[in-house]
């Protein structure tokens, strides 16, 4: 190790003085150092944005297509329990905010109980969303039946895989809640709930009175 | 001494709280929205309630998120949202 980086480490630490000269020129505005947690995550969050919205334009130029179809599938979706998901969903992405200020201040317990609590309310979006589809099981409606359950099937189970991984991030964090594995992983969990603000109203109201 | 840039979003607890009823409020308007059987407002609605997304997305990017600090980051992710969600409610709203 060269003296500069050794001065380097013991002023900032081992992360920021492996970037040489960050210190000393001027950032970039799109500067991944300024982002909360780790940058690979928001490289994560950015992709699946982009995955996550042409699945919305396929939806809907789907829609253009078969907009009988579209109409009679969408008056057999459950638009309060769906409504109530996401009102659990926004509910669990605040305690997980409340998380992180709880660790800035260096309150262990509470930020795991509130982790905990994230999580619970995550479990909860689970398993309605699992009665949603056993709903469209019993009425003989499944991927197949027509183009709009297939973009309904994939898409929200595409999601709700993205909930069952954002919870096992939910149960490390509370084994490891340090500053940087919060923010990291509740950028995650943010990011789970932007997607489902994108994907309800598309799928679950947008058409509905059209 | 610390070296390091200032990488927490340092929202109080209570402008979360806010964040959070906001999101409640848009999520329950847009709910609403959607029981509008027929005229003018129907016909919008897919606008109205893509509006309401934007608003929400805002919301948990800047709150949530702790995008406040970074425009750049900010414009691009509100952007990519803005013109995803238009264009599906454009398409539908066509219908």
């Amino acid at each position: 190790m060269t003296q500069k980086r050794a001065d380097a480490m013991a002023v900032e630490g081992p992360r920021m003085a492996s970037k040489p000269g960050r210190s000393s020129k001027r950032q970039s505005p799109w500067s991944l150092e300024k982002l909360p947690g780790d940058p690979m995550m928001w490289i994560l969050i950015v992709s699946e944005i982009f995955v996550f919205g042409g699945a919305l334009w396929a939806f809907a130029i789907s829609e253009m297509l078969h907009p009988d179809i579209f109409r009679e599938a969408r008056a057999h979706l459950n638009i309060p329990v769906a409504t109530l998901n996401t009102l659990i969903l926004l509910t669990s992405g605040f305690i997980a905010a409340i998380a992180v200020r709880y660790a800035n201040s260096g309150n262990l317990r509470m930020t795991r109980l509130s982790l905990l609590g994230a999580g619970v309310l995550g479990f909860l979006f689970i398993l309605l969303k699992i009665m949603e589809y056993w709903q469209k099981f019993e009425m003989g409606v499944g991927l197949e039946t027509n183009s709009f359950y297939t973009l309904y099937f994939l898409v929200t189970g595409f999601h709700l895989a993205h909930v069952v991984f954002g919870l096992i991030i939910l149960a490390i964090l509370a084994i490891w809640p340090s500053k940087d594995n919060l923010e990291t992983g509740t950028a995650f969990w943010h990011m789970v709930d932007l997607i489902w603000l994108m994907i309800f109203p598309v799928f679950y109201l947008m058409g509905v009175g059209l | 001494m610390n070296a390091q840039p200032p990488k927490m979003h340092g929202i109080k607890i209570t402008d979360l709280l806010k964040a959070w009823v906001m999101l409640v409020s848009l999520t329950l308007a847009s709910f609403a929205m959607s029981y509008l059987e027929a005229g003018f407002l129907a016909k919008i609605s897919p606008l109205i309630i893509a509006v309401m997304i934007l608003l929400k997305s805002r919301i948990i990017l800047t709150r949530y998120l702790g995008l406040m600090q970074t425009s750049a980051w900010y414009m691009m992710l509100s952007a990519t949202i803005f013109i995803i969600i238009v264009i599906c409610a454009g398409l539908m709203a066509t219908l």
